[in-house]
């Protein structure tokens, strides 16, 4: 289940650069900088919830506050 | 999560950052933190009963609890600390990761001054019997 975030994060990756390469192609230079700093803000959006996770099962495993 | 599963997640992981990488190097970076954090997760979950023992056979042993806890608290700001500072290191912000590390000695200074402090006082007190 945990393997499903990597290949998330590798298909918006995949999919921002060809739909930035499309823009770029059709002289849409502004846009395809929104959409790669949109596809950023997605991925950080997915990445954050797993660190979350990871410094709560630190703070519980090691009796951390 | 067994030990397969983990060098599997990794290897395709990598696979993945490369193909990537190419593409968008910030997007590889996203992969990398995200596989940095799922492993990490793992290990920690992995390394909990160990952690149990330990703070069994130092309760058995009759030693003060807070001693073990000073070490695990210490432990854990380590980890920490390693995985922001690689994650820094990989965007190839290494004043950044300075920094972080920086910061978690620290916090491991910090948590271990009661140590210290106990440290100092049996000290003392050695040399006030003598």
């Amino acid at each position: 289940m945990e393997i499903d975030l990597i290949f998330k994060i590798a298909a918006v990756g995949i999919i921002v650069a060809v739909l930035n390469q499309i823009l770029k192609k059709t002289d849409h230079d502004e846009q395809a900088m929104m959409l790669t700093v949109a596809g950023l803000v997605i991925v950080l959006m997915m990445i954050i919830p797993a660190i979350d996770e990871l410094f709560g099962t630190i703070k519980s495993v090691f009796g951390l506050w | 999560m067994d030990i397969t599963s983990l060098v599997g997640l990794a290897v395709l992981s990598a696979v993945l950052c490369m193909i990537v990488r190419q593409l968008k190097p910030e997007m590889a970076m996203g992969i990398s933190i995200a596989c940095g954090v799922i492993l990490m997760g793992a290990v920690i979950s992995m390394l909990a009963p160990s952690v149990e023992l330990i703070s069994q056979l130092t309760a058995a042993a009759g030693l003060d609890g807070g001693y073990s806890r000073t070490l695990f608290k210490a432990l854990a700001v380590c980890y920490i600390t390693q995985l922001g500072s690689d994650c820094c290191k990989d965007a190839g912000e290494s004043a950044i990761a300075g920094k972080i590390e920086l910061a978690g000695k620290a916090a491991v200074v910090v948590i271990s001054l009661p140590v210290f402090s106990s440290l100092a006082e049996i000290v003392t007190e050695l040399l006030g019997s003598a």
